[in-house]
């Protein structure tokens, strides 16, 4: 790209602040700038730019009486000159339109709001854009750049030695998750399912291993009672709106000048078509990826319906259809996390994550197991076979800590995450460590925010920081139990949240809606943008200023990283990963924790 | 029959009548049966005017009519309209596309905005078998009329509430355009046309010898400086680009004998940015000299149109309003002092002004 | 063409300071008012009485999840 003669030109009576920062943005991209005194002739202006041999004019101006004759006659000045069709000429001001700079005579009009990319764009007199240029965002690697070695030898050795004796214990078993998913891998293939082509082979072989649920789909055609298919129209009509919508959309970026955290937007409605509308604002709004959440009754299920199915309560069915429509609704960049962390159907959800296209899931085996209500053998028996998948499919998943929200103290809701982490790696999986921003009921206990949210959240990233290098992101979504149903306290709390994640350079970050503590009906869409305008407006406020450590958050990390280590201590004298989860030494009873049933005594030695 | 002409419709200001009189134009042209080509240096057809806010004539059509237009303006069109070619050309609103109307309607319209661009849709329009060209205009602007065979001006209460003072204008502005001739008619020896074809402005001597040169844009006084060392023999004076009110009142100075030849490259180069009265005292008193006046190229002012309203501005609530000035006394003042046909395009029926176009000298 | 409420992606929200002396009459009168505006699917979301009066949001589900949304159809209009 050549270097352009720019010559700024004020017609106001002062400096506009407009062109100011404009002439900025150009010379930092290289150009030559000439800013001309306000306010002169304009035979003085025409003459600077005969003179000049300007390759580019911007005029700046704000419509009053008589300023339409003004500019006119400005631009017919140029004509008769000789130099009109030699320059780029725009304008630039208060209540200038397209439909006016072409009445006037110039290339572009720049109404208020015009951004410095804009301009230079017009200056570098590449495709003019009306409004702001869609901003081209990329898909980020949330794993990229990390090494995953361990800096605290005492924990990394105590580690290995948790996952030489999970996979001794799974060596030989299996489950009805593990054959499905095994059968998903090798039978299903998605072009030909794409293709309606027939098969028989897998749905046969699939069938056998569902409950009663997926062989009355298979076998009769019946749906789960709160589901629905589409009809052709509706079909058709999503369609169109998708086509309509990403024709036009343009995808704004929140961080200012970072480049992380990501921002996450959670999606569930329970319908595909209602979360396809929600992803789109969730995109057009600055969300950089996002969560796929299924209903609760999914992880108590075994085996996965098909088609192309409603549901009317919280949560979006997953089956191959369904989860095919949303991969095709999403904009290029946008990153797109399908869970798979809990439930009977864990492994299989990455097969088919990974076969749709997904770029993220979430597996947990310690949270799988006891907040989230599968038994805690089968859950290590499929949670590592979802690793397993996740590595083949090269999808970096996030090792949630929820069970925090239960009660259990951050320390062993960590060690889990931990173990779950130094499996992934053992598996050549690329986990991401998910500690909660959280007012959990550890610290209510204990008094950890009586001042304020930041210290303790803090504190658990440099622990977190001071065990391993690994990708952060804290979730899911940051500020658990501190938002109300105020939407403006909400969307504050959620801002100062994704804040602090952003000022300690985490990777990622998942936000709620400002109705997340509305449990009356579902999130609606206005209180997305809610959120996502705060976020946007907190990291413009602190941009990239860093956050001082203190010396209470060092306390409180060196107690954590202790904690840690000590309840991996009790899990290798144990010995047994397993019966540590139902004994309760990564969180017991009194903590809230309490082993999952679904699926109790599926596992079978092979 | 047209022998294939551009007509521009140019205005001393918004609001003058210039859409009016384009609607009328097509119309009449219409029922004869001409092919007509459209195009605008502005931006027409909005129903609401972009400066004052008040409501403005819409551009209506018929079937057949040969356009070029902006890419966005088509979305604003309720008529049936066939894109035909895509010039390339850029402008605020997207490209300039040819295109021919299918089912008539409302258009919206805005074309090329320069000279330079305006000559390269003319000529494709005649390509689509265009028989006459009407360029409307915008606001003041007068510089692509350059391009055009003839233009009419439209003026009133827009330019200037007092009725005398838009005829004087009117006068001036026929003055300059109509009363100095067709340059090669002027020089004395036919082999001195190559003297026009100079970049710089030149002075010559009786044999038809530059004795001087400068600019070719004669912007500053200072310029003309040296024509005063050579004004005893000069004959003859070309200024092939503009000259401000400025050089026009130092190049009166300049002690010039009798009898001299002043020619420049059209009238617009002496209308644009300048005190027209100026101008106006010059030309008079070139005359007065025994000297002469012409153009390498000739403009015709066709005709003059005038409309008594103008947007009231509104001090107390910041906005316009409609208003008028007295009709009869507008077009009989204008009528009076300025030498072409005027028009009230409202209430006169436009089969003169039609006319007058069909009779005009315009080759 | 079909009414401007279909274009509802799904819930619409009046938010506003109703004058009254509890957070329940202010909730009553909310959902009345809402009611009476012939919205069937109303709900306060949130309200804060503090003695001059309540801040008080309702909401009105226009399109549930599952429902048929009039959305979807906008594109098949001329």
């Amino acid at each position: 790209m050549s270097r352009k003669r720019v010559l700024l030109v004020p017609l106001d009576p002062v400096h506009d602040v407009g062109l100011k920062m404009i002439r900025r943005g150009l010379d930092e991209a290289g150009h030559e700038t000439i800013l001309l005194p306000p306010d002169l002739p304009v035979h003085e202006i025409v003459q600077e730019i005969v003179k000049q041999r300007s390759d580019t004019v911007l005029v700046s101006r704000t419509l009053g009486y008589g300023v339409a004759e003004l500019l006119a006659n400005f631009v017919d000045l140029l004509d008769v000159v000789g130099v009109r069709s030699k320059i780029n000429l725009g304008i630039g001001g208060m209540a200038i339109r397209p439909e006016l700079a072409a009445e006037l005579g110039f290339d572009a009009g720049f109404g208020p709001g015009t951004t410095v990319e804009e301009a230079l764009a017009f200056v570098e007199r590449r495709e003019y854009v009306e409004g702001s240029q869609k901003v081209v965002k990329n898909k980020r690697d949330l794993a990229e750049g990390y090494s995953y070695s361990f800096r605290h030898a005492g924990i990394q050795a105590k580690l290995n030695l948790i996952v030489d004796m999970i996979l001794n214990w799974a060596a030989n078993k299996t489950s009805p998750g593990v054959q499905r998913a095994a059968i998903r891998e090798e039978l299903w293939d998605v072009q030909r399912w794409r293709n309606y082509e027939s098969m028989t082979d897998f749905y046969n072989e699939y069938k056998q291993y569902c409950d009663d649920l997926g062989k009355n789909y298979y076998e009769k055609g019946i749906l789960h009672p709160k589901t629905r298919r589409f009809t052709k129209e509706e079909i058709n009509s999503s369609e169109e709106y998708v086509r309509r919508t990403q024709e036009v959309i343009k995808t704004p970026k929140l961080q200012h000048n970072r480049t992380k955290p990501s921002v996450f937007n959670q999606y569930g409605t329970g319908c595909p078509f209602m979360d396809i509308g929600h992803i789109k604002v969730s995109e057009a709004w600055g969300a950089d990826g996002v969560v796929h959440f299924d209903p609760s009754w999914g992880a108590r299920t075994e085996g996965f319906l098909d088609g192309f199915l409603t549901h009317q309560e919280d949560g979006t069915v997953i089956t191959p259809a369904n989860l095919n429509r949303i991969k095709k609704a999403l904009e290029e960049s946008t990153l797109w996390q399908v869970r798979a962390h809990r439930g009977l159907n864990t492994p299989e959800t990455i097969v088919l994550a990974g076969k749709i296209g997904a770029d993220l899931t979430k597996i947990n085996i310690a949270y799988g197991s006891l907040g989230a209500g599968t038994d805690p053998a089968r859950m290590t028996v499929d949670g590592i076979w979802a690793i397993r998948y996740a590595a083949k499919y090269n999808l970096p998943f996030d090792v949630v800590t929820n069970e925090e929200l239960c009660g259990v103290p951050a320390y062993k809701a960590f060690a889990g995450m931990l173990i779950t982490t130094a499996l992934g790696i053992r598996l050549g999986g690329k986990p991401i460590l998910q500690p909660l921003f959280c007012k959990s009921p550890e610290v209510m206990v204990g008094g950890q925010m009586k001042d304020n949210y930041v210290e303790f959240n803090a504190a658990k990233i440099m622990a977190l920081r001071q065990i391993i290098d690994a990708p952060m992101w804290p979730g899911a979504p940051v500020g658990f139990l501190t938002q109300t149903e105020d939407r403006v306290q909400s969307s504050a709390s959620t801002a100062f949240h994704a804040s602090l994640a952003a000022m300690l350079g985490v990777d990622a970050v998942t936000i709620a809606s400002s109705d997340e503590a509305y449990s009356g009906g579902p999130i609606s869409v206005p209180s997305k943008i809610d959120t996502l305008r705060a976020v946007s407006e907190a990291f413009r406020f602190f941009g990239q200023t860093p956050l001082a450590s203190t010396p209470q958050m060092e306390v409180w990390r060196d107690s954590i990283v202790s904690g840690i280590d000590s309840v991996l201590d009790k899990i290798v004298e144990r010995g047994d990963f397993v019966q540590s989860l139902y004994e309760g030494i990564l969180g017991n009873r009194e903590d809230g924790a309490y082993p999952g049933r679904n699926g109790k005594d599926t596992v079978t030695t092979i | 029959m047209i022998a294939r002409k551009t007509i521009g419709i140019a205005g001393t200001a918004k609001n003058t009548g210039k859409t009016t009189t384009t609607l009328s134009l097509l119309d009449y042209y219409n029922t004869k049966g001409v092919k007509i080509g459209l195009t605008s240096i502005g931006y027409d057809g909005e129903t609401i005017d972009n400066v004052t806010g008040l409501p403005k004539p819409r551009l209506f059509v018929r079937k057949g009519l040969l356009i070029v237009t902006a890419e966005k303006c088509l979305q604003a069109s309720s008529a049936k309209i066939k894109i035909l070619e895509n010039l390339g050309i850029d402008t605020p609103l997207g490209k300039l596309v040819c295109a021919v109307v299918e089912r008539e309607g409302l258009i919206v319209m805005a074309g090329p905005n320069q000279s330079y661009h305006l000559k390269n849709v003319r000529d494709l329009l005649f390509s689509y078998g265009a028989e006459l060209i009407i360029v409307d205009g915008a606001l003041g602007r007068i510089a692509p009329m350059v391009e055009t065979d003839g233009f009419i001006m439209a003026t009133g209460a827009s330019y200037n509430l007092d009725s005398h003072q838009v005829a004087i204008h009117a006068h001036y502005l026929a003055e300059i355009c109509n009363y100095p001739q067709s340059a090669k008619g002027l020089l004395k020896d036919p082999a001195w046309v190559k003297l026009l074809d100079s970049q710089a402005t030149v002075v010559w001597n009786s044999s038809g010898e530059i004795v001087a040169e400068v600019n070719d844009l004669l912007l500053n006084p200072e310029q003309l400086r040296p024509f005063f060392n050579h004004s005893s023999d000069a004959r003859g004076l070309y200024c092939p680009g503009l000259i401000t009110t400025q050089c026009l009142k130092k190049l009166i100075e300049i002690p010039f004998p009798r009898g001299m030849t002043y020619i420049f490259s059209d009238p617009i180069k002496l209308i644009v940015g300048n005190d027209l009265k100026v101008t106006h005292d010059f030309m008079t008193k070139v005359q007065q000299e025994g000297s002469v006046l012409g153009y390498k190229h000739r403009l015709p002012l066709i005709s003059i149109t005038v409309n008594p309203f103008y947007p009231r501005y509104r001090y107390e609530s910041d906005n316009y309003e409609t208003a008028y000035i007295d009709k009869g006394q507008l077009l009989q003042e204008v009528t009076s002092l300025a030498n072409v046909p005027v028009f009230d395009i409202v209430n006169d029926s436009c089969t003169n002004l039609a006319n007058i176009i069909f009779d005009t000298g315009i080759q | 063409m079909p009414k401007i409420l279909d274009r509802i992606m799904d819930a619409i929200d009046f938010e506003t300071f109703l004058v009254c002396n509890s957070d329940e009459e202010g909730r009553k009168l909310m959902v009345q008012l809402i009611k009476e505006w012939g919205f069937k699917d109303v709900d306060i979301v949130f309200s804060q009485y503090q003695g001059p009066g309540s801040r008080i949001r309702a909401r009105a589900y226009v399109h549930r999840s599952g429902d048929v949304y009039g959305w979807l159809e906008l594109g098949n209009e001329e």
